[in-house]
């Protein structure tokens, strides 16, 4: 069922900049954004007035109007913004770790067989055991909490890192290694020039994932073991029965996770513009 | 005389099979693979002894050693209450195995009806997508106090996140894999005069089935991930709950059990789900080992 847009303005409309965000606009205020409007609208309205109305479970929660009251309190406190900045924190060195490792190990292991076969079933008694459940035994490993965050953080993102890289660097067509073989390429090259560019796609699809269960994984950590960070004052705000501020705290996590997706795929664009995202 | 052809083509691919298969396993041995993953488990459990039960070196003189767990797993009388000869251990497994189930299978239902539903019909997809899109990039830990908020009791909680973690997962590959299916055979299906109900179960169904199954995979190792994390903050029993006790307790090596247990049971779901997508999509490896 692809979408089969009409062509119209395909020709000088759409070259220029102006052009091309009209033409989105005008091709998104269809049919699509008229139903995203309707369902959206009608679930806040329904969660704003579920008090009045008397629904289950919903009525539960504090309408959206408290939730905005609290979210302008929240935002000007420095405990928040503290909360931002060490989460990130935690996240962009877990997750530059695991790329660190993980991608020269995933490489090594796809070029090398001897090295695939002995530490490929390291891999598979490790990997099913969920990186939550490491969060214990992190704590009692590394002498600082900081540390043990940040080691679910990697833990997190790293296998699927692994996993991503070995499966991109040894899907790669057999004829491009023949082909440059035979054009005379040196091991150095192949790698440089064929292997390498041939499994980034992946990589960035191993670190598009990667990113939301660090996302994941910085929460629970933070929630459990933390004293600091979103995750923490989400758990926070539960334990002191601060619901709307648990909701702010949500959302915000909903968004850091969002940009930092985003940054990925733009990453990804960048590092290999050949290769189409979704 | 074509089923005689039949008879005998089907008898030579057993033989062969049956000689391939012997052939393989000779030709295995030879080669230098299974020494070397079997090397690989030796470095990996030896390391463990070394580091934790021998040398205590920095701090790995923290974590339970290897002997020591292993002894307390097979022990009829284990110190802390937990072993292979206790109904606790048992009861600790059931519970999780019952939640991240029950779990799996409503997000399995409801995760695939709803992203057939959305491949399949432009309004229900205009209605649905932005919301989906709104509430995905919150991960799945952070509902944990809206869960306990909104579901009443403390099982409720925990099977309601298990399966949000699935389902969200579940309705993208479906929805993907009903976008993948090729336009043509829509339109082939609707030349030969197919109903849209028929078009619904011969082509949306069996087109989106390898996506589907796929999503299930990567849902069963969110089931198991959002049920430990859960298990630790909201419950009262499972694998999850006594993971974060034993830490509580001191009690490492029971730790060690339930991490195995819990990487154990983790292995056997995914190899059980991609056993059945295999045997569901016996149909596209034919097509594929006939094209």
């Amino acid at each position: 069922m692809a979408d089969i847009s009409p062509s119209l303005g395909s020709g000088s409309a759409r070259r220029t900049i102006l052009g091309r965000a009209m033409f989105a606009i005008a091709s998104r205020l269809n049919l699509n954004f008229f139903l995203g409007v309707l369902s959206i609208g009608t679930i806040g309205l329904l969660w704003e007035y579920a008090r009045p109305l008397g629904l289950p479970l919903i009525s539960n929660l504090p309408p959206p109007s408290e939730v905005v009251h609290a979210s302008r309190r929240l935002l000007l406190s420095n405990l928040y913004w503290d909360g931002w900045a060490l989460s990130l924190r935690r996240i962009t060195l877990g997750f530059l770790i695991a790329q660190l490792v993980g991608i020269p190990v995933g490489l090594l292991m796809a070029m090398h067989r001897a090295s695939f076969n002995t530490i490929f079933p390291i891999v598979e008694i490790l990997r099913p055991i969920p990186p939550v459940a490491w969060i214990p035994v992190s704590i009692i490993f590394w002498p600082t909490r900081e540390l043990s965050v940040l080691f679910i953080v990697f833990l997190g993102a790293f296998w699927i890192v692994l996993l991503n890289t070995i499966g991109g660097a040894s899907n790669i067509d057999p004829n491009y290694k023949r082909a440059a073989i035979s054009l005379g390429s040196t091991r150095r090259d192949l790698f440089w020039r064929i292997i390498l560019p041939a499994t980034v796609p992946s990589i960035v699809t191993g670190m598009s994932v990667g990113i939301g269960i660090a996302w994941e994984m910085v929460i629970a950590a933070e929630m459990v073991a933390g004293r600091t960070g979103l995750g923490y004052l989400l758990w926070q705000s539960f334990e002191i029965n601060a619901i709307a501020q648990c909701i702010v705290c949500m959302i915000s996590i909903g968004i850091a996770g969002y940009v930092s997706s985003e940054i990925i795929r733009l990453f990804g664009s960048f590092v290999a513009p050949w290769q189409r995202q979704r | 005389m074509a089923q005689l052809v039949v008879a005998v083509s089907k008898a030579e691919i057993a033989i062969g099979a049956k000689v391939s298969r012997t052939v393989r396993v000779r030709r295995m041995l030879r080669s230098s693979r299974p020494y070397l993953m079997l090397l690989g488990v030796v470095v990996f459990f030896a390391s463990w002894y070394l580091f934790v039960d021998v040398f205590k070196v920095w701090r790995f003189k923290e974590l339970p050693g290897l002997v020591p767990s292993i002894k307390e797993w097979v022990n009829p009388n284990p110190v802390y209450g937990v072993s292979l000869f206790t109904a606790e251990y048992y009861g600790h497994i059931w519970a999780s195995v019952y939640r991240v189930m029950s779990a799996f299978i409503l997000a399995t239902v409801l995760g695939i009806s709803v992203g057939i539903l959305m491949g399949w019909s432009r309004i229900f997809y205009g209605l649905t997508f932005p919301i989906l899109e709104i509430l995905r990039p919150i991960p799945i830990l952070a509902w944990i106090p809206l869960a306990i908020l909104l579901l009443p009791g403390r099982e409720l909680p925990i099977i309601g996140l298990t399966f949000l973690a699935a389902f969200f997962v579940t309705i993208l590959n479906t929805l993907l894999g009903v976008k993948s299916i090729d336009e043509v055979f829509f339109r082939a299906a609707r030349s030969l005069g197919f109903s849209e109900k028929a078009i619904l179960f011969h082509v949306v169904v069996p087109g989106a089935m390898p996506y589907i199954f796929v999503g299930l995979q990567i849902a069963m190792g969110a089931c198991w991930f959002s049920l430990v994390a859960s298990e630790i903050v909201s419950g009262q029993a499972g694998l999850g709950y006594k993971v974060w006790e034993t830490y509580y307790y001191v009690q490492f090596e029971t730790m060690v059990i339930v991490m195995s247990t819990l990487g154990l049971l983790g292995y056997l779901s995914s190899a059980l789900v991609r056993m059945l997508g295999n045997r569901l999509m016996r149909w596209r490896a034919r097509i594929l080992a006939g094209a």
